[in-house]
Formats: structure tokens, C-alpha cells, sequence
């Protein structure tokens, strides 16, 4: 029992000095394998993306996107993603700076601002069934909520995440969890990437060529 | 810590950088309502959107303060992703009446393309057909030069062995010579009159022939 107790020291030895894990290049792991998930979420992105376009303009029967889609909703809700990102790199830098009540204001506001725009999402799946869009519907409404559902799915997957740091900063110390606030704003701001492309591939790109 | 220390100076960095993509976003839309060629407004609308993925990814996602090797991950997944958005979208040859229906051949494809019978009398007339035929639900449709049309449904059915009436109704128009109808001669009616019709028109017709 001894050696479990010895690692258990240690460990606690580490906790207490702030030390992460790191790799052999100096960059800890956490990030690493943040970034390498973000990666490979890249790719996930980008043929749910390309099937959409593919399937562009194939659709039997309508209602057809050009119908449907709504530039005023959708400009508002990326506004929203896009300040919460500026609020999750506040988060980051008030973490860092050991800032709790700072750091609590802005990750609350980030969460907010996420679930935010997961009311809009919401508003807009709504609508859409309204107006005939559903997944059976036509090869539009399939490509088109396997995506956008894709997306909403991370961005609620990221307001529980940060909102998790939230209540955890009443309760536990901060001091060592500057590096999972990092990671977790990665996954936060590479949600609102994939979103600006959303933003211009699916929804702006529609309205080219339509008059008003 | 040091390998990830937040700089005190970035915040007002990024409270600069949100204020732009703001307005970048802001751009994009007001693009749409600009009297510009579509092209420029594709270019534009996609510049803008890399423009603002590259600052979000640069400056709040760190990457152009961090160790290269995470920006050396996540453009790897993202050039292959990339690369495979533009081999999907390219390579893939979409014939919309093949692969959006649950068809597994050709003739099934045949019997579910459905024509709308209330246009065949005025593609019927167009097409010249009633200089040649009688169908008298048609004003004006006397021509004697072919057999009467009236019935047809019936007859089609068994005119050829293995044809139904679809069948068969597709190919007397397609290839009028296949068979040729007792007491009339041969190459008599027109064997290119498929190719004076669209698709739609097509059908159309052939939903209201065998309806007669
Ligand atoms: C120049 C005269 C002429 C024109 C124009 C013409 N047909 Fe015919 N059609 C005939 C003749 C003659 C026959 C009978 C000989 C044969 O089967 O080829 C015939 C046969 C048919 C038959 C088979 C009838 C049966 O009882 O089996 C169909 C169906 C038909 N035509 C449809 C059309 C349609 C539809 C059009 C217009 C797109 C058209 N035809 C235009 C002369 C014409």
C-alpha cells in the first residue's frame, strides 16, 4: 500500500505547485489533445458541409431554402456567438490572471450568450417545421438539420461545459485550472468558427443573385 | 504556467478584434443588398468569412502566440478536411431523378416518374399530335393520318407481350416504328418527336395518354 500512498504524495505534491502535464515539446497535453479533437472535428464539419452543398438544389419538392432561411434571424444569432467567443477569451484571461470575480462574470456571460443563441437555433428549427421543413421532407431539410443540428448539438455540449466551470468556481479553487479553462475555450471558439462558415456557405451564399 | 501565460495586454486586443468581426459580419450582409456581379459577392462573402475564421483561430484561439506544433495539428485536419470538401463537391455527379428517389433501375425510375395528365392536352396540341389523331377530349384533336387515341389505355396494355401500358405508350412515341399498328403504314408518324419536348412536357403527355 505503500506505493499507492507514495503516488498519492506525489501527486499531491504536484497539485500544490501548480504543475501540468506536459509533453515533450512544452505544450501540456490537455491542449494537444484539445486541438487534435478540434482537428479531427474539422473534418466531421466539412463533409456534413459538403453534403449540403452537394445536395444543393436537388430537392424535389420544396419548401426550398431560399424560402425558409432568414438573414435578419441568422445575422443576429451570429452576432451572439461571435461576442460570446470575445467573452470566453475574457474567461481565459481573468483565469489567468487569477481574477475569480471576473472570471465568473464573463464565463456565466458566455454560457448566457451560448445558450442565447441556442434559443435562436430553436425560433428557427420551429419556424421552419412550421413552413413544411422537416428531416423527411426533401434532401434540403435532411442535409440541412443534420448540420445545423450537428452544430447546435456542440454548442450545448459548450454551455453545459461552461457553465460547469461556473458553479465549480464556488466551490473549488481555480489556482490550477487556468489550462482546462483554455481547452474548453478552444472547443467554445471553434464552435463559432464552424458557425461563421455556416453563416456564409449555407445562409449568406443563398441570397446571391435573389433580389430583395 | 509559463509556457501559456495569459499577457495582461491581450484583452484589449481581443475586445478590438470582436468590435471587427462585428462589423466584418456586418459587411457580409450589407454585400448581399449591394448592386454588385454575383461573382464579386462570392468572392467577397468567402474572403470575408477566411478572414474572420483565420483572426478567431490567430488571436483568441492562440494559436499565433502558442507552440507551432498545435497550429501544425489543426491545419493538418483542417487542409485534409478542406481537401475533401472540394473532392466531394466536385466529383460527385448528381443526376437528381436517380438518386433522390429510392429507385433500383431504370424502368422502376420509369413508372415513378409522374407526369401531371392535366397538361397533356396542351402538350398534345402543341406537339402537333393532333394533326395525326383523334382523342376526343381534345378540341380540335380530328387528324385521321394515325389510329383514334380514345381507349388507348386499354389497348396498350396488351399490344406488346411484356410492355405495359406505360410501356408501351412510352415507346410508340419514342420509337414509333417498334410497333406499328395494323392497317397503318410505317414511318409514317415522326420518329424525333421526343426530342421536341422537355422532360416535364414529356411526362405530362404521357400521364394524359394513359388516362384515355
Ligand atoms: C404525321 C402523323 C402523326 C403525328 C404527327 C403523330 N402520330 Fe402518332 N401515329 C401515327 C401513325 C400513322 C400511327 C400508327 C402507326 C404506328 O404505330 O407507328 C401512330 C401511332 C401512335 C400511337 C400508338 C397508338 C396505338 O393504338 O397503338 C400513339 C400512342 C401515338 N401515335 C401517339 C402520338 C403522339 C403523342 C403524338 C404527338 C407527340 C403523335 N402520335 C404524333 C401518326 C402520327
Amino acid at each position: 500500500m505503500s506505493h499507492a500512498a507514495a503516488a498519492v504524495d506525489h501527486q499531491h505534491h504536484h497539485e500544490e505547485h501548480h504543475h501540468e502535464e506536459y509533453s515533450y515539446t512544452g505544450v501540456t497535453n490537455k491542449k494537444v489533445m484539445m486541438w487534435a479533437f478540434l482537428a479531427s472535428d474539422c473534418m466531421f464539419f466539412g463533409t456534413l458541409i459538403s453534403t449540403y452543398i452537394i445536395y444543393h438544389g436537388k430537392s424535389l419538392t420544396g419548401p426550398y431554402p431560399v424560402e425558409v432561411l432568414s438573414i435578419p434571424v441568422t445575422t443576429a444569432s451570429s452576432f451572439v456567438l461571435l461576442m460570446s467567443s470575445l467573452l470566453m477569451a475574457l474567461s481565459v484571461a481573468a483565469v489567468n490572471r487569477q481574477d475569480i470575480f471576473q472570471f465568473r462574470l464573463w464565463i456565466f456571460l458566455t454560457s448566457v450568450f451560448g445558450a442565447i443563441f441556442l434559443g435562436f437555433q430553436s425560433y428557427e428549427f420551429t419556424e421552419f417545421v412550421l413552413k413544411g421543413v422537416t428531416v423527411q421532407q426533401n434532401l434540403f431539410g435532411s442535409t440541412f438539420y443534420t448540420m445545423t443540428g450537428t452544430h447546435g448539438l456542440h454548442v450545448a455540449i459548450g454551455v453545459f461545459w461552461l457553465f460547469s466551470w461556473f458553479v465549480y468556481s464556488f466551490f473549488g479553487n481555480m489556482k490550477d485550472k487556468a489550462v482546462d479553462i483554455e481547452v474548453a475555450g478552444l472547443y467554445w471558439h471553434f464552435v463559432d468558427i464552424v458557425w461563421i462558415v455556416i453563416f456564409t456557405v449555407i445562409y449568406l451564399v443563398e441570397f446571391v443573385g435573389v433580389k430583395a | 504556467m509559463s509556457a501559456h501565460e495569459e499577457h495582461p495586454s491581450h484583452v484589449p486586443v481581443y475586445i478590438k478584434l470582436a468590435a471587427a468581426l462585428g462589423i466584418v459580419t456586418a459587411v457580409e450582409v450589407a454585400i448581399l443588398m449591394m448592386p454588385l456581379p454575383n461573382a464579386a459577392m462570392y468572392v467577397g462573402m468567402y474572403s470575408l468569412a477566411a478572414v474572420k475564421f483565420g483572426f478567431v483561430v490567430a488571436i483568441f484561439m492562440h494559436l499565433k502566440y502558442d507552440n507551432k506544433l498545435l497550429t501544425g495539428i489543426f491545419f493538418s485536419g483542417f487542409t485534409i478536411a478542406l481537401a475533401t470538401m472540394v473532392a466531394m463537391v466536385s466529383l460527385i455527379n448528381y443526376q437528381p431523378t436517380k438518386t433522390s428517389i429510392n429507385v433500383k433501375d431504370t424502368k422502376e425510375l420509369a413508372a415513378l416518374s409522374t407526369g401531371n395528365a392535366e397538361n397533356g392536352p396542351a402538350v398534345f396540341k402543341a406537339k402537333g399530335c393532333s394533326a395525326c389523331h383523334v382523342v376526343s377530349s381534345v378540341e380540335g384533336a380530328v387528324g385521321q393520318v394515325g389510329p383514334k387515341l380514345d381507349g388507348l389505355s386499354e389497348r396498350a396494355k396488351t399490344r406488346v407481350a411484356g410492355k405495359d401500358a406505360m410501356a408501351y405508350i412510352r415507346e410508340s412515341i419514342e420509337n414509333p416504328g417498334a410497333y406499328v399498328v395494323e392497317k397503318y403504314p410505317a414511318g409514317l408518324m415522326p420518329a424525333n418527336l421526343r426530342q421536341t419536348m422537355s422532360d416535364q412536357e414529356y411526362n405530362d403527355l404521357v400521364a394524359f395518354l394513359a388516362k384515355l
